[in-house]
């Protein structure tokens, strides 16, 4: 029993000399809100990385009264380097806290970067064990470095402002939301080609601003449109209004609003939010030249109706239906043309959609021509609309004032 | 202790003397008894364990006043026994010829007769000590339910369990442990339901101790247990008679020991000590709910500290942003590492347990002020302890609380010492492997050869309706597995669907 006892004393005292291995106390760690790579300006081999990291002490603790001193509630470095980590490092260089990235929330990479080739980026964040597959990707028109050290949001962080920029980005569809996750996954595909979501920076009232107009006019950051990649480089941009156009069928059911023509007075206007909207891709071979339908379905709620009208509940139905229908296959097929015809690189996942739908002629033949064919398909779309009862069972309010 | 009982009086005091001492308390009391021709006796007797108004209206009045049975013997040669079975008011007499036998019941608190020139003794159950009346239970309180707990007595501890359960198969089987204490212990069961092969290695156990004194009922759990390093409990020990008289009725054996309110209960499994008297007295869904609620309770007892460690030492990428950014704000300045933080709050903790345990209660309010305000909010607002951490270590201490056994919470609440610091050195993987070892440990234990960790490993299917469920009555038909009942079957089955 005795020895058995010093025997295992023994076994765990030899076990400690590897305790306590990799731990880092968590107010000694700098979290990195956000990141922002660019080309540097004074040499272009150079990358030029931007980083915000939380300052704990700056957004503010429980208790004690003397934490009011109106600290930064971020710390921006910035540093060069002939690769991305040596930037970083060279960051570590004066930061007093050791760099932690698991909590990133949004890469911003330059566009004069991304024109040139995304791979470092995409290459350095996957190697990367502590970053979440999860954080945001964005390209700008911008340096990143004026992104990331914008104030922007109502949040505490600016970075994380950012992320909820992107959370709720589904309500107004401007844009399709893309993670790591998705760009690695499409990066990685040979037929695939990115789409990254644009950041640029606009200026816009907060709620402080409005009594101070003249000064206090913080510029915002938003999401408005998206950069199309082939292969590795960037093309060029899809505007804010394009980009919804793919995100009624790309985007996960986005709520976007349409304002529509009254059918009774075009001049006025009724505002239908999409909700429940399905899309489905389906190819058809016509002699080797494969064909798509996009089928997008959703239902429609009146949410603004500014005209006292006096067609009845199914006549409004219908023709609203039948407009909203028409505006979003519009939408879509300006969009889908302008990536087939001006950018020729197949963000939209139709080789995919070949591929998985078939597989046999994909592999034979498709798959090698596909960089030539994709421009030229055919793409067909049906929106199927349904306006949902409830809202039009609401009269607009202007009937009441007129009826008197 | 070989020698007879001479029958001369002076001879036997004498020797009486010599074996149990002519103390303060022990008192030798002579008289004549006139119906014998006025023969001199003796009564022996210890002053605070007999009835002593017993021993005057019931035993030296009919002795020394003249009576009917007096006249008879005279008369038809009643022997003497016989003449003092009769005249005496008193219900328990036993003659007996050993003087081992005779001073074991003078000490016991019986009284002893002894009559000139007759060779043997009488020994009167006259006992009456002062003692403590049955009262409220004091740790384990629950809303619903009885309200009387065991006292220090055997013979009452004895009569709440005959009370509760009227079937002719109860026994209390009568054993005296100890060397010197020749304390009076009860083995309880019910004859046909009880497993016999642990009843006898129950029995094969006791018979095994050669101890000097049992001074509670834990000396005797001590020596019998399974695996005596193991620093689980393996045996429950209650204070109320519905909790033990619920382990008789599974099949399982009570102890009682004399001197000690408190009962031992065996085979027990770990569950068992998750488990309340209030589940099956209210709804057992609420029941059920109650047994989940105190299984995340010790599993938080365990683990919060630990948690606060790993989590803020190793695993930042485990915290949501907003936690993670509000932790590393507190503890900005914070003087120590997390865990060395963590271990000195929970010793304080621990002070502070030991010391609020025992102060009269007077003074408990000065240790809850000074731990709650000095060491709680002091030591933040100092910048000495972050808050998470006080939350942290709270939390495991208030759930430790939840667990219903005393002896289990205290020993949940020792295991997250050594979780606590496997955590600290080796962070998530050093957390679960103490786990995994503590439950591995678990699954290897085994109480009076019943496996602890049953009926979750190995697996009984229909114990389940009552482990960490508590399945309705109407369920409940058959006694559970873990203990091997000799007659299964609770409900014999109306329904039929017994399984």
């Amino acid at each position: 029993m005795m020895r058995k006892l010093i025997l295992s004393v023994l076994l765990i005292t030899l076990l400690l000399p590897g305790g306590c291995w990799d731990m880092r106390e968590i107010n000694e760690i700098g979290l990195v809100m956000a990141v922002g790579i660019d080309k540097s300006s004074r040499d272009p081999n150079l990358f030029w990385v931007t980083v915000q990291v939380a300052n704990p002490q700056g957004s503010g603790s429980s208790g004690g009264g003397d934490k009011e001193k109106n600290e930064s509630q971020v710390w921006i470095a910035s540093a060069e380097g002939r690769t991305i980590f040596d930037a970083i490092r060279e960051i570590a260089r004066f930061s007093s806290q050791r760099i932690m990235w698991a909590h990133n929330n949004i890469i911003v990479v330059g566009e004069s970067l991304a024109r040139e080739d995304i791979t470092p980026v995409i290459d350095f964040f996957t190697h990367n064990y502590e970053l979440r597959m999860k954080t945001w990707v964005a390209i700008t028109p911008l340096q990143a470095s004026d992104i990331i050290k914008s104030n922007a949001g109502m949040g505490n962080i600016p970075g994380r402002a950012i992320t909820e920029v992107f959370r709720f980005q589904k309500l107004t569809g401007l844009g399709l939301p893309s993670d790591l996750l998705n760009v690695f996954h499409d990066f990685s595909d040979e037929n695939n080609h990115i789409l990254i979501s644009r950041l640029t920076l606009n200026q816009a009232l907060t709620e402080a601003g409005l009594a101070n107009v003249s000064e206090n006019i913080v510029e915002q950051i938003e999401i408005s449109g998206m950069a199309v990649f082939h292969n590795t480089r960037m093309l060029g941009y899809l505007s804010a209004d394009e980009a919804r156009g793919l995100s009624w069928f790309l985007g996960e059911e986005p709520n976007s609003v349409i304002s529509l023509p009254h059918p009774e007075n075009s001049v006025k206007a009724v505002a239908v939010e999409m909700r429940s909207v399905h899309a489905k891709i389906e190819s058809r071979l016509n002699q080797d030249m494969p064909e798509f339908t996009i089928e997008i379905s959703g239902t429609g709620h009146i949410t603004e109706e500014d005209i006292s009208s006096s067609l009845t509940m199914d006549e409004f139905k219908s023709a609203l239906e039948g407009l909203a229908e028409q505006q979003i296959a519009t939408e879509v097929r300006s969009s889908v043309s302008k990536v087939q015809k001006e950018f020729r690189s197949d963000v939209l996942k139709f080789g995919s959609t070949v591929h998985v739908q078939h597989k046999k002629e994909w592999n034979q033949d498709l798959k090698y021509r596909w960089a030539e064919t994709f421009p030229e398909v055919e793409v067909e779309v049906v929106v199927n609309v349904s306006i949902d009862s409830s809202t039009l069972n609401q009269i607009p309010q202007r009937n009441y004032k007129e009826r008197s | 202790m070989e020698q007879k009982i001479s029958g001369d009086l002076r001879k036997d005091e004498q020797y009486l003397i010599t074996t149990i001492g002519q103390g303060l308390d022990t008192q030798y009391r002579h008289l004549l008894i006139p119906a014998l021709d006025s023969c001199s006796a003796l009564i022996v007797y210890i002053k605070g364990l007999i009835n002593i108004t017993e021993l005057e209206d019931a035993i030296i009045r009919p002795l020394t006043v003249p009576n009917r049975i007096g006249t008879e013997k005279r008369v038809k040669k009643i022997t003497l026994p016989d003449f003092i079975k009769s005249s005496l008011f008193i219900a328990g007499i036993k003659p007996s010829q050993n003087w081992t036998e005779i001073c074991d019941a003078i000490v016991s608190g019986n009284s002893v007769l002894f009559i000139d020139k007759y060779p043997g003794a009488f020994i009167l159950a006259n006992t009456g000590w002062e003692s403590r009346t049955i009262s409220e239970p004091t740790s384990e309180v629950e809303i619903r339910g009885p309200k009387d707990s065991f006292v220090e007595d055997l013979v009452p501890n004895m009569a709440l369990i005959r009370r509760r359960i009227r079937d002719y198969g109860l026994r209390f089987e009568a054993m005296r442990l100890g060397d010197r204490t020749k304390t009076d212990i009860a083995l309880v069961y019910i004859e046909g339901l009880t497993n016999d092969e642990i009843l006898t290695e129950l029995r094969t156990r006791l018979g095994k101790i050669k101890i000097d004194a049992i001074i509670a009922s834990n000396t005797i759990e001590e020596l019998i247990e399974d695996s005596k390093y193991s620093i689980f409990p393996k045996m429950l020990r209650t204070e109320r008679p519905d909790k033990a008289t619920a382990a008789l009725l599974e099949g399982r054996i009570v102890l009682i020991a004399d001197n000690t309110p408190f009962v031992v209960i065996a085979p027990t499994i770990f569950w068992h000590f998750l488990q309340s008297p209030t589940d099956y007295y209210e709804k057992y869904i609420l029941g059920t709910f109650w047994r989940w609620i105190r299984l995340l309770a010790m599993f938080l007892a365990v683990s919060s500290s630990s948690a606060y460690v790993l989590l803020t030492s190793f695993h930042q990428e485990m915290l949501p942003t907003s936690l993670a950014l509000k932790i590393a704000a507190d503890r900005q300045g914070v003087p120590f590492p997390a865990a060395i933080e963590a271990f000195i709050m929970e010793i304080l903790l621990e002070v502070m347990n030991e010391a609020g345990l025992r102060l009269p209660k007077a003074l408990g309010q000065t240790v809850s002020i000074v731990g709650t305000l000095v060491i709680g909010q002091a030591a933040v607002q100092a910048g000495l302890i972050g808050p998470a951490l006080v939350i942290a270590v709270a939390t495991g201490a208030i759930a430790s609380y939840a667990i219903p056994s005393f002896a289990m919470s205290n020993t949940i609440r020792l295991l997250r010492f050594p979780v606590l610091l496997s955590s600290a050195l080796f962070g998530i993987f050093g957390y679960l492997g103490a786990i995994i070892f503590m439950t591995l440990y678990l699954i290897s234990l085994r109480s009076l050869g019943t496996p602890y960790y049953s009926p979750i490993s190995p697996y009984q299917k229909d114990p389940q309706k009552d482990t960490l469920l508590r399945a309705p009555y109407t369920e409940m038909k058959k006694r559970p597995e873990t203990t091997r009942p000799q007659d299964s079957v609770r409900q014999p089955g109306s329904s039929g669907n017994n399984n």
